[in-house]
């Protein structure tokens, strides 16, 4: 079964692939088209004295550098109009119309798929190859609700983030999650050794929750490989999802446990016997430690990510 | 401290070399070339200190030492146009967790990064003859991008991560149906992990293609560690070495005639393989003689297990119209154990009958994971918007491990009545079947399986989310949120019977006047879950006790956590261009209520501010003076619990040694100031 689901997704694959070499781009020939466009000096003209700060900044841009001193192609040599499309009509009206114009601002009536399509046409690769389709796309969010092109702090922000960091460009809409950052148990997103972005793709994953890897487990892996396996005595939760056992955005219990770490294995163990907990020194019987209270079942079960040793069977060694 | 000074000095001479040009302080020139950049120091200097045992959480990922301090360093040699640079960055040299970037490039052509930085994981002790006891994660990275025309993209990237320490963990010294009691340890830790990503992308507007590979190598110099030293079984393996490949391809055609079509296919083929020694809990290696099935001449010292994961996803967008957005895909996830036959594995499930096949299954399955996807966006026109969707994802597995499968339709309303107001409302119900799965045994045995599989019981989940966003005037912004959702697990014999729960938050943002932006959000977030556990066999209770100190037996738990979240930030133009004020806090709260009168509600809360003054004195020069406030503080309950213990009966009982080396996170309050010299050039 699994063969002929591994073999018919690669003849459809394959068919993709025979789609490319037919499809050819609409003949959209700039210089056939060039007579719609004003050139960048006109847009200066005008903005250099509307908008000196933007025509001061942007030239200092990764975009900017390239556009207007080292444009690769004939799109790149259209400057402002690569992402604002014809403005011909527009200077021609001295700025009245923005006939065939995509404009970027807040009340633009450009469609917002229409503007990411602009952003897209340079930038459809690599970690916006999954975009169109996405959570972000489906929801309307803007390429430019997140990144700015050509002002302040783009320039210095890291991707040219609207904001400073990308915990505070998520933590729009998202704050949900990055409330749960403060919570004791936390990956180091507030201390800046990690983005929310080390473990989500905002431009679209195949994966669900936007989360970069082939699965769950894949991403943990790629930093905790030591639980990766496979091994001799393997713990099913863990071969199948991470998440089955672990809250990655904050928790309230060690280790980023989803509940308390008693409870959270009896949601599938029937215990064999009583949580007692209490430590045995010299043959005194003591109150639990609060460490052991909070670490249950894994004082014993240390290996509960699996294990090893041909005695592991109970997770002990 | 030799590297600090050593920084300190290479630092000092770049800082003041532009200082010595023409001009004071004009950009430097080298050739073509131009050198600016930035920099950052000062010191920094405690109030309030926490204390030795309470640095393992206030410390717990970056270090924080008094004293002088370089901030951040930024070098940058650029050309005339700035389409090609060299850069430097460091940040808090000579500290744990410092940090070397070095970039080196040409815009539209190629891009090169080395980076090295480390991150501590710092463990809480309250055993006073520890110093400290920590994890110290090394990282470096080597990334090149090559894009030789606008249409290919080819890249690699090279990783290189350490994990050198040790941290705490326990041992059973005596089990069930003794007392329990452990020994406390701590396990060492040295891991080296080498990954390489290599890849190549051509490019075109109606199409794209991507070929990746990847390759982990997970080494770990640790084999096997004495957890117990007074038991000659006390040993324990640690994480095998490992190594995993990947290899992924994925293609994309945009279709403009068909409807405004993009289909896009994604394959990844991963093969996972593990060969490191085999040993037993008495620390010896095994060889074929040792195993009862050993075969002669059979060479099993070592575990030869492997497994592969296949993943493929086909994905489709059409816009026929532009109110309309119609999306589909269909995604399959095989993971393929291969080890059932392993000699290895066989001799381990070896029992008194014979091979324990079941419990071999249990563990040693495949799966494959299947997801489809349709949903379709319809833009009624500029204020309405609908969007309906439906999932269907499936799990099964080999060997009657058990077969689940998911419904899951769900609805989302966008309406966008004015200009200042955005709502928007979703709904989704999703039903989850499980079946095929094994019997749990009755009346259950101590010879039974363990396990009860959560995810066999159905589930019926209801997903309530609203979102409504204000915008009344042009420098307010307010919006508002609320989440409902209901689990129920009809018919699990144990575990988990309900999940409930909801949240709500707010948060306003004001920007008054020029140079005032002021903002401050609350959450709140409620869970609530039941669970029926049960212990099964009461021979295996704690021998002469019936009653249990932290009795947590059942049948029913309940837990309920709350949490609470503010944040609030201002940022305050005080003198325009001159001096500024950007003050920002969280508080954070929560409490764990177990209904439990033996077992102690968990409650902890962190409040943190972060408060900062800088005046520039002039285009080049900054000061900046900040205040920074931590307190955290954990269940007092617990500490006491720790410090004085409670008897059987829950009474007060004397007080115990602190001589635990595992996690205790004591309350700390800290008072930071720090001053930093900014300087520009």
């Amino acid at each position: 079964m699994r063969r002929i689901l591994i073999s018919g997704l690669t003849l459809v694959f394959l068919i993709l692939v025979f789609l490319f070499s037919y499809s050819t781009a609409p003949a959209t020939d700039v210089k056939e088209v060039k007579k719609e466009y004003a050139g960048v000096e006109t847009c200066q003209a005008c903005h250099q004295m509307q908008q000196k700060g933007v025509l001061d900044r942007f030239p200092k841009t990764t975009m900017g550098i390239l556009f207007l001193n080292h444009p690769r192609d004939a799109a790149e040599k259209l400057g402002c109009e690569t992402c604002h499309g014809p403005a011909k009509e527009h200077a021609a009206s001295g700025g009245q119309t923005f006939a065939g114009m995509i404009r970027y601002t807040k009340g633009s009536q450009t469609p917002v798929p229409l503007r990411n399509d602009a952003c897209l046409k340079c930038h459809q690769k690599r970690e916006r190859l999954f975009w169109p389709g996405s959570a972000h796309d489906v929801k309307d969010v803007g390429c430019t609700e997140c990144h700015v092109v050509h002002t302040e702090p783009g320039i210095h922000a890291p991707h040219q983030l609207k904001r400073v960091t990308v915990s505070d460009t998520c933590n729009v809409c998202h704050k949900k999650q990055v409330s749960e950052e403060l919570r004791f148990s936390h990956h180091p997103l507030r201390e800046g050794k990690m983005e929310c972005t080390s473990c989500h793709n905002p431009h679209g994953t195949t994966s669900p929750k936007l989360v970069r890897g082939l699965s769950n487990k894949e991403l943990c892996f790629t930093c905790h490989a030591q639980y990766r396996g496979p091994r001799i005595f393997q713990h099913p939760p863990v071969t199948e999802d991470c998440f089955n056992c672990h809250q990655p955005h904050g928790s309230a219990y060690p280790s980023l446990l989803k509940a308390p770490p008693i409870r959270l294995c009896r949601e599938c163990h029937v215990t064999f016997h009583e949580l007692s907990l209490r430590p045995m020194v010299g043959g005194k019987r003591q109150a639990p430690r609060p460490n052991q209270a909070l670490s249950g079942c894994l004082n014993c079960h240390r290996q509960i990510h699996g294990s090893n040793n041909i005695n592991g069977n109970l997770f002990f060694h | 401290m030799k590297i600090q000074k050593v920084i300190l000095v290479v630092f000092l001479a770049v800082m003041f070399l532009p200082l010595t040009s023409v001009g004071g302080g004009a950009q430097v020139t080298l050739g073509d070339y131009t050198l600016s950049g930035d920099v950052s120091l000062g010191g920094r200097l405690f109030i309030d200190q926490p204390n030795h045992v309470s640095r393992g959480y206030f410390e717990e990922y970056t270090a924080y030492p008094a004293g002088f301090l370089l901030d951040q360093l930024n070098l940058s040699l650029t050309n005339k146009d700035a389409s090609e640079y060299y850069k430097f960055f460091m940040s808090r040299p000579g500290e744990v967790g410092e940090d070397f970037l070095l970039q080196a490039g040409k815009i539209g052509l190629y891009k090169l990064e080395i980076e090295y930085d480390q991150l501590q994981h710092l463990y809480s002790t309250v055993n006073p003859t520890v110093d400290q006891i920590m994890i110290l994660e090394q990282r470096l990275r080597f990334r090149g991008d090559y894009t030789p025309t606008p249409d290919i993209d080819i890249y690699a990237d090279y990783q290189l991560l350490k994990r050198n320490g040790e941290f705490p963990s326990t041992a059973i010294v005596q089990g069930p149906p003794n007392a329990y009691a452990y020994t406390s340890n701590l396990q060492p830790t040295a891991f080296t992990q080498n990954d390489l990503g290599l890849g190549a992308e051509y490019v075109q507007q109606m199409y794209q293609f991507h070929l990746g590979y990847y390759f982990s190598l997970f080494d770990d110099d640790f084999k096997e560690f004495l957890a117990n030293p007074a038991s000659a079984t006390g040993w324990q393996s640690l994480a095998p070495s490992n190594l995993a490949q990947y290899i992924n391809a994925t293609g994309a055609v945009n279709l403009p005639s068909c409807a405004n079509t993009r289909l896009t296919a994604n394959f990844t083929y991963g093969w996972l393989s593990q060969n490191d020694p085999v040993f037993q809990s008495s620390g010896s290696t095994l060889y074929p003689s040792n195993f009862p099935l050993g075969v002669a001449n059979t060479p099993m010292g070592t575990s030869n297990l492997s497994a592969s994961t296949f993943a493929g996803d086909l994905l489709g967008v059409t816009r026929p119209t532009d109110q309309l957005t119609v999306r589909y895909s269909y995604r399959a996830y095989d993971f393929q154990n291969d080890n059932l036959n392993n000699p290895v594995l066989i001799n381990a499930f070896f029992g008194s009958n014979g091979v324990n096949l079941p419990l071999l299954k249990m563990e040693q399955y495949s799966y494959l994971r299947q997801a489809v996807n349709f949903g379709a966006d319809y833009k009624f026109n500029s204020k309405v918007a609908v969007d309906l969707g439906y999932t269907y994802d499936s799990v099964d597995r080999d060997f009657n491990e058990g077969a689940t499968s998911t419904n899951t339709p769900k609805v989302q309303f966008r309406v966008y009545p004015c200009d200042w107001l955005n709502l928007i409302a979703s709904y989704s119900y999703s039903n989850r079947n499980g079946s095929n799965f094994l019997e749990m045994p009755s009346p259950i045995a101590a010879t039974s399986v363990l396990t009860y599989k959560s995810y066999s019981g159905d589930d019926v989940r209801n997903l309530v989310n609203f979102v409504a966003e204000l915008l009344p005037l042009n420098n307010v912004t307010f919006s508002t949120n609320f989440t409902l959702y209901t689990d129920s697990f009809d018919n699990n014999g144990y575990g988990l019977l309900s999940d409930n729960g909801w949240s709500a938050g707010a948060d306003v943002s004001w920007t008054p006047c020029k140079g005032i932006a002021i903002s401050l959000g609350y959450d709140h977030e409620q869970s609530n879950t039941k669970e029926l556990a049960d212990n099964a066999v009461a021979a295996f209770y704690v021998t002469g006790t019936n009653v249990s100190v932290l009795g947590d037996s059942g049948p029913v738990l309940l837990t309920a956590d709350s949490y609470d979240t503010v944040t609030a930030r201002a940022d305050v133009v005080l003198v325009p261009e001159k001096l500024s004020l950007t003050t920002s806090a969280n508080f954070s709260w929560s409490t764990s209520d177990f209904h439990n009168p033996l077992l102690p509600n968990l409650n902890e809360s962190i409040f943190h501010v972060d408060t900062w003054l800088k005046y520039n004195y002039n285009k080049r020069v900054a000061f900046k003076v900040g205040y920074i406030f931590e307190q955290f503080n954990m269940t007092n309950s617990y500490q006491t619990l720790y410090l004085q213990g409670i008897s059987d009966t829950g009474a007060p009982v004397g007080n115990q040694t602190l001589n635990t080396l595992q996690g205790f996170y004591n309350n700390y309050t800290a008072h930071v100031i720090e001053a930093l010299v900014q300087y520009k050039f």
